[in-house]
């Protein structure tokens, strides 16, 4: 008898902590920045991963510059995921392209848990309107949401 | 009598007396000698030591020169491998790129995709080589299949 009461209490508080785990869940909003100097930025390639907590990436978007400004290649495997590689170019000229530090995209997601999440940024790779392989700086930033 | 045996008088080898001091003469007075004819033959002795000096380092240089050339090829390939990145210095030397590997770097990414995207915007009629998805027609499915490819994620944590 006592065994069943202690399965039904079981079975009743789940939710209950399940709730308490959703609570703890955060919504981010990252922006992505690549800073091409002063060269033109026609291409780029790179991985953002979450290295310390839960993550799940909800959704990719655009960047700033019109040549950027629709979402970037990524694999839609990465969503619900806390690794992504995103990628994107433009066939623009080079008068028409980003110089110096630029948002490339923003990356949206939600961690679970009270740590503060860090993010990790790799640069794969960068071209300009050649074609030809650039340095390029790749940072990010957490929007604050209103 | 034996013609190998000589007589008597033919044994006695003493010099005459005037020759011989003739020759005692001649060993006391000095030979003058031209400064010049010294000269010439002190040079010609230079020379010819010189020559045999240069033979005997030639030889040991002729059995540097193999070691010192593997060193020189070693050496090469090592600095190759420093200053070429990893990537770079493998697709040097392979010849078995991907497809979808267009600008030939050893790697898919976003750079072939662009590249492919350049082309096609330039109006060039491109060889089938650049048909990646097979359809037969080179377009944008081609440049967005690349781009799809190069960002897809693997299980070995690389693109």
């Amino acid at each position: 008898m006592k065994r069943w009461l202690t399965i039904l209490i079981c079975a009743l508080a789940a939710p209950l902590f399940a709730q308490e785990l959703e609570s703890q869940a955060h919504f981010h909003a990252v922006d992505i920045y690549a800073d091409s100097g002063n060269a033109p930025l026609a291409a780029y390639q790179l991985e953002f991963s979450v290295t310390n907590v839960v993550t799940k990436i909800a959704g990719i978007e655009g960047g700033q510059h019109r040549a950027f400004r629709d979402a970037p290649f990524y694999d839609p495997k990465a969503m619900q995921q806390e690794r992504v590689i995103i990628g994107a170019f433009s066939t623009d000229v080079a008068e028409n392209l980003p110089k110096g530090k630029t948002r490339v995209a923003t990356i949206h997601l939600e961690t679970f848990g009270n740590t503060r999440p860090i993010f990790q940024l790799k640069l794969q790779t960068a071209a300009d309107s050649a074609g030809n392989k650039i340095p390029v700086t790749v940072t990010c930033e957490e929007k604050k949401i209103q | 009598m034996n013609e190998n045996n000589p007589s008597d008088s033919e044994r006695n080898l003493e010099a005459p007396a005037r020759l011989v001091a003739a020759l005692k003469e001649s060993s006391r007075r000095e030979i003058f000698v031209p400064p010049y004819v010294d000269r010439a033959v002190l040079k010609a002795a230079e020379q010819h030591l010189n020559k045999r000096a240069k033979k005997r380092l030639g030889n040991f240089y002729r059995w540097l020169l193999w070691p010192a050339f593997a060193t020189v090829c070693v050496l090469g390939i090592w600095m190759a491998r420093l200053l070429i990145p990893q990537g770079e210095f493998k697709s040097a030397i392979r010849t078995d790129y991907a497809r979808e590997d267009l600008n030939r770097d050893g790697q898919v990414d976003i750079l072939d995709s662009f590249a492919l995207a350049r082309e096609l915007k330039s109006g060039k009629s491109l060889p089938a080589i650049f048909d990646v998805n097979g359809d037969g027609v080179v377009d944008e499915r081609d440049v967005a299949l690349i781009a799809a490819h190069a960002v897809e994620l693997r299980k070995d944590n690389r693109s």
